[in-house]
């Protein structure tokens, strides 16, 4: 039979007949090295998944820690300023008090 | 569940919750389609299992991707292409293939190939399989594939399609400009002289 007389179309008419290799069952030594890797592969997941956590955690610890000295300043310089009006007053106090 | 007793959607569902046992079923539901497709398009110096691995992994690392709207075995064939493809890319030398490089059942094969117009006898096939390969050698591994799904695996511009994402339009002109190259190739080692 004659297909044309086109040498790569004869070629690869041929070349399709070619049997191919029996699939097969996968070997056990392949088998291992991918469900290994799919194992390694969940326990990085995991680790991520911590790795995560932790960072949400130091940041709420940041904004906690920063809440923390914001609001101690605040109650300092509160007291600070509290503590220069009571001794006014108890300078008055003891200047018309005392003779 | 599917006529082999293989339940997809369980073993999916397995796989995702960690399941090892529905992870070992997957790849070897997956394993004749993956490895096919790996030994098509195995780059010369890359071991078959290391490249199979490969695919198998990115499988599972991207199987929450996978929506379900298309058949699993679609995405797993593109993973696979895809993979193939860029291990192709990665092997940066494109042998020109001589005479002196084929064996006595290629050089035979050619032979014939030059002085007749006759087709190849069927004993050829297998001399015909390796002298296409040592051609599709030389191509960029795009050209390689598509000469490889359609004109040795006879699969249609739909299957190519659904392979590799490419459109029909792509297809046509990559398979045109592939044949191309691979008929130019042929034709400088039947002019060459013979050692």
């Amino acid at each position: 039979m004659n297909s044309g007389n086109d040498p790569l179309d004869r070629l690869l008419k041929s070349a399709a007949r070619a049997p191919r290799a029996e699939t097969g069952a996968a070997r056990f030594a392949l088998e291992a090295r991918v469900l290994g890797n799919w194992r390694a592969m969940a326990q990085t997941d995991n680790t991520d998944f911590l790795l995560a956590w932790l960072r949400r955690a130091a940041i709420c610890a940041c904004v906690l820690a920063l809440a923390s000295l914001a609001w101690n300043y605040t109650v300092s310089a509160g007291s600070r300023t509290g503590g220069d009006e009571l001794s006014v007053a108890d300078a008055t106090m003891r200047t018309g008090v005392e003779p | 569940m599917s006529e082999s007793g293989f339940d997809m959607p369980a073993c999916l569902d397995g796989v995702r919750k960690r399941d090892e046992e529905s992870a070992r079923l997957l790849f070897h539901h997956l394993y004749p389609l993956v490895i096919k497709i790996v030994r098509s398009h195995l780059p010369k110096r890359m071991a078959e299992d290391d490249l199979t691995q490969t695919v198998f992994m990115k499988i599972f690392a991207n199987l929450d991707q996978y929506a379900g709207q298309a058949p699993l075995e679609h995405w797993v064939s593109r993973i696979a292409v895809n993979t193939c493809i860029k291990a192709l890319r990665a092997e940066k030398i494109r042998p020109e293939i001589r005479w002196a490089d084929l064996g006595e059942d290629e050089a035979q094969t050619l032979d014939w190939l030059a002085s007749s117009n006759e087709d190849l006898h069927p004993d050829r096939s297998l001399a015909s399989r390796d002298l296409v390969e040592k051609l599709l050698d030389g191509l960029k591994p795009k050209d390689r594939l598509v000469i490889t799904l359609m004109n040795l695996e006879g699969r249609s511009i739909e299957e190519v399609n659904q392979m590799t994402g490419w459109s029909h339009a792509v297809i046509k002109v990559r398979a045109f400009r592939a044949r191309a190259k691979l008929r130019k190739a042929l034709e400088k080692l039947m002019k060459e002289e013979k050692p």
